[in-house]
């Protein structure tokens, strides 16, 4: 007798592995009680070379379609667009005067959660187009986020981002094919296959310091981000399913399979991604600007820390709807 | 390429073998870039992942894979702790240090690097069954520097340290569920093949960062650190895999290792693999781990950093030599 459904099960198989990697950073934290850990280190060696090297490798072993990268960061400019005078009628509501509680609602965590769900769920094609909707919401956050709780942007930031070069590099790498010597094919080869070692790292490494995070988390402080986190996880992906249907209306995403079920197949995963990632919690690094620019930093932490937590619940809520309403 | 080079190995093969070791040396090198940039100098934090995640996560991934051979695993820990007496053996007189009560630059002669750059370079060239053997290397390796090689240095064995170290039991873990498959129910299988899963990926992905902890104290080095560490650096790389290849070739002789081809070319292949993770794990630069940081300052005494940055400064020309001589003499017919 099957116990579970074959949907529910592709989406148990997706998130499950995260979780398990997940624990052993939770652990890790446990353990290591006296926060001897540096988690700058970690971040640091993330955010330079891991994760460009999981973009670049997933980038390049496909072709870039200028198209789809309309429809993916069209889709998180849109739904940036959305929360944003929501998240401002509930910062009223609130009675809170700083920008600063905007952000956690804003914008998504699609590096640490988003990337590892996107890899395991949908395979190398769903990587690359999380790639594209992290590159967008990141290049937002840098200059409209930067600007709500600066007063100005920081779009030189978001060209600092070793992500983007390497998205670059990838996109260039996967549409240009040159004839090249020998000698120069093998030294590409040779370079390829440790940027391939090093992207193996990526993904472990994010969802490690996540849990590591997540225990030190003190359950008094959740209830401050309670209302935040629930617009965030609840609200995000109501919007995207909306447009999800908008652009289904308008033929961006057309839902006649035609003769090519394989393009087919990329308009849906195109549209998961985008539903996906408009459900994650609040990123780590708008509690990080928060912080930097004094902007009540504690209220976006307890935000962050509900929404990872929330997260655990209706991120595979959202999967097994995306199961049956966008690939079934 | 000289003839007697070419007559034993092709270009083809040299080509194979260099595509598994530049990117690893890639890696390093991104470590020491890590350990130049580093303003945390925050080496624990590295030792802490390596330590309690990822070494333990590989050392499960390779073994619940890899067939149990009591035989293999008596092979490889006899050829480590020949290897380690006789490089002790060499080193004491060598370096004119006393065989107890010496300074600590002995243990980073004689112990090599075999839990951070060791796994990922076998993985990289032998596949799964040559991280498999490596990790047995290691669990042996540091059997030994837990017992003899404090016994030497502070006058006493610390076994209780060895028995905390995760990885064990992680290893012994391995084994249990290869040995013991046992059937659960079709939901709880699902959720545990998954969790292992979940593993898998952790494992996969220490292979870069076991490379990056092995390079990342080195970023911190100066190159004047290196004079005193020429003896016991050179020592390390050149000694280790020449005493390691007389072992394999006592092994021949005495017919523990079987050089019969016969019908089964698999086993034939895992003998030659065995082999050539014991020379190469011999030939690994000192481990990293010799030097631990504290800070900003290198809690080291200098011989020993000096031995570390030789060692692996060599080892760069010294490991594809090795590599070279193991497919000369170890797989070639």
């Amino acid at each position: 007798m099957n116990i579970m459904s074959n949907e529910m099960l592709i989406i148990i198989r997706a998130v499950l592995p995260s979780f398990t990697i997940a624990l052993l950073g939770f652990m890790l934290g446990k353990l290591d009680n006296n926060r001897e850990m540096n988690q700058k280190t970690i971040s640091n060696m993330v955010y330079y070379f891991f994760t460009p090297c999981l973009v670049f490798s997933s980038l390049h072993k496909r072709s870039f379609d200028f198209q789809e990268f309309a429809v993916i960061g069209g889709a998180a400019f849109i739904l940036i667009g959305i929360m944003t005078p929501l998240a401002l009628y509930f910062k009223k509501r609130a009675g809170v005067r700083e920008n600063g509680y905007l952000l956690p609602i804003i914008f998504m965590n699609t590096g640490n959660i988003s990337l590892p769900i996107a890899l395991l769920m949908f395979g190398n094609e769903g990587l690359a187009k999380a790639i594209l909707f992290h590159l967008m919401n990141i290049m937002v956050l840098y200059s409209f986020g930067v600007f709500l709780v600066s007063g100005k942007t920081d779009l030189l930031q978001f060209f600092k981002i070793p992500a983007l070069w390497a998205a670059i590099l990838g996109v260039i790498a996967a549409t240009c094919n040159p004839a090249l010597p020998g000698f120069v094919c093998d030294a590409y080869a040779v370079v390829n296959k440790g940027i391939d070692v090093l992207a193996l790292g990526a993904i472990p490494l994010l969802i490690i310091n996540l849990g590591y995070s997540m225990s030190d988390t003190k359950l008094s402080t959740l209830k401050d981000g309670l209302t935040g986190a629930s617009l965030r996880l609840l609200g995000g992906p109501l919007m995207a399913f909306a447009l999800v249907y908008g652009y289904r209306l308008i033929g961006w995403t057309p839902v006649i399979q035609g003769m090519d079920p394989l393009t087919a197949l990329g308009y849906r995963t195109s549209e998961a991604i985008i539903i996906l990632n408009a459900a994650m919690p609040g990123p780590v690094m708008a509690y990080l600007l928060n912080v930097k620019f004094d902007n009540c930093p504690q209220k976006a932490a307890s935000m962050l820390a509900v929404g990872t937590l929330g997260g655990i619940v209706t991120i595979p809520l959202i999967l097994s709807l995306i199961s049956r309403y966008i690939m079934g | 390429m000289p003839e007697f080079i070419s007559s034993l190995v092709t270009p083809l093969e040299i080509h194979m073998m260099l595509r598994g070791f530049i990117p690893t040396v890639i890696i390093i090198f991104i470590g020491i870039v890590i350990g130049r940039w580093d303003s945390s100098r925050h080496q624990l934090t590295l030792m802490k992942l390596t330590h309690y995640i990822f070494l333990p996560c590989l050392a499960f991934s390779a073994l619940h894979k890899h067939a149990f051979d009591p035989a293999e695993i008596f092979r490889i820990a006899l050829a480590v702790f020949i290897t380690i007496t006789v490089m002790t053996l060499v080193s004491v007189t060598v370096l004119k240090e006393k065989l107890q009560g010496g300074s600590r630059n002995i243990l980073a002669t004689v112990y090599m690097s075999s839990g951070t750059l060791f796994p990922p370079l076998a993985f990289v060239l032998f596949g799964n069954e040559g991280l498999a053997k490596a990790i047995y290397f290691h669990l042996f390796v540091i059997l030994a520097y837990h017992t003899a090689g404090l016994w030497m240095v502070e006058g006493k064995a610390d076994l209780k340290s060895f028995f905390k170290t995760p990885f064990i039991y992680l290893m012994l873990l391995g084994i249990g569920a290869k040995l013991f498959p046992f059937s659960l129910p079709e939901g709880i299988e699902e959720f545990a093949w998954l969790s292992e899963k979940g593993i898998d990926l952790t494992a996969m992905g220490g292979l870069p960062l076991l490379l990056i902890s092995f390079g990342y104290p080195l970023g911190l080095l100066q190159r004047s650190d290196a004079r005193g560490g020429l003896s016991g650096g050179l020592l390390r790389v050149i000694a280790g895999p020449l005493i390691a290849l007389l072992v394999v070739y006592l092994y021949r002789k005495t017919g523990l290792i079987s050089m019969e081809r016969g019908y089964d070319a698999l086993e034939y292949l895992d003998h030659r693999t065995t082999e050539a993770i014991l020379v190469l794990g011999a030939a690994m630069p000192t481990s990293s781990l010799a030097m631990r940081l504290s800070g900003d300052r290198v809690n080291a005494g200098r011989a020993e950093t000096g031995t570390l940055l030789v060692s692996a400064a060599v080892a760069i020309i010294s490991v594809p030599t090795v590599l070279l001589l193991i497919l000369m003499f170890i797989f070639s017919d």
